[in-house]
């Protein structure tokens, strides 16, 4: 399995719609400074700039031969005879696999021929899950994200408890709020990930 | 080093100038837009700054980046952006 991200991946849109910007700030053009920029490509803020580049990646492996799934369509498969490669993507960044090395070799130099890329090799962190490989098979782990996670509350160095929380606890809606909101926010939505991702680890 | 939060701090430093200065040049290597004279009538959407400090593993700086974007929520829909959705972000 081999691992690749894409380089300002949202420059590389084609926009649909006629879009004007202002000029950099400061760095307006010395004999036209009150011109405006018409954008050609995407632009990191804008509101159709994801869209845009998933569309440009995926038109791309559709001419090179992959076929979306219709089960995640983010998942695009390559299949001949007796061949086939699998491609996952996360916005900018990209795991593959295959049956063939060589094979996914020749599709990354397609790749990177169109798109400027960064190889990580072998993955071994991809969306917070941590790969192992082994001359078994691959062992998927959480240990970094749920630590990084520990970090960010402010409670790696805790004890651990069996039970989650006190059982005679009341609980009320006076008292102080979490503050920041956005850290509160942020860690339910971390601790959500988590064990969704840790039932998927424990059914396989 | 702390990041600035607009472009009138950050032009305190070359560092960061620096940053602006590759950015522009990715843009323009890019051909994300052509200069056009201001049309009267249309939405101009605004531009502005974003500084990052990128870390290595080790918590030492990597690089400094600057990033310009734009200001997506002064879009109109249908006038300079029509459908959003993406199956990731």
């Amino acid at each position: 399995m081999r691992q690749l991200d894409v380089k300002i991946a949202f420059l590389y849109g084609l926009l649909q719609e006629q879009v004007y910007m202002e000029q950099p700030p400061s760095y307006a053009n010395y004999s036209h400074p009150n011109h405006v920029c018409r954008l050609k490509k995407t632009i990191y803020g804008l509101k159709q700039t994801p869209r845009a580049w998933f569309h440009r990646f995926s038109h791309f492996l559709l001419t090179v031969g992959f076929n979306s799934s219709q089960a995640d369509s983010i998942l695009f498969v390559y299949s001949s005879a007796h061949e086939i490669i699998y491609l996952l993507l996360y916005v900018d960044d990209i795991i593959i696999t295959g049956s063939n090395m060589s094979l996914i070799d020749t599709f990354i130099r397609k790749l990177r021929h169109e798109f400027s890329m960064k190889d990580l090799g072998t993955l071994n962190y991809f969306l917070g899950l941590e790969v192992t490989h082994s001359t078994t098979g691959i062992f998927l782990s959480q240990l970094k994200y749920t630590r990084d996670l520990l970090l960010r509350a402010d409670l790696l160095d805790s004890k651990p408890v069996g039970a989650p929380m006190i059982v005679s606890q009341h609980l009320t809606t006076d008292g102080n709020l979490f503050h920041p909101p956005t850290t509160y926010r942020s860690l339910v939505g971390a601790l959500q990930y988590l064990t969704i991702t840790s039932q998927i680890l424990h059914m396989q | 080093m702390r990041e600035p939060k607009g472009f009138k701090s950050a032009a305190k430093s070359p560092e960061w100038i620096v940053a602006m200065e590759e950015e522009i040049c990715a843009l323009k290597l890019n051909q994300t837009w052509e200069l056009v004279p201001r049309p009267p009538t249309t939405n101009v959407v605004g531009s502005k700054w974003v500084f990052r400090t990128k870390y290595h593993l080790d918590g030492s700086i990597d690089r400094l980046k600057a990033r310009l974007v734009a200001k997506g929520y002064t879009q109109l829909y249908g006038l300079d952006f029509n459908d959003t959705f993406s199956p990731v972000v």
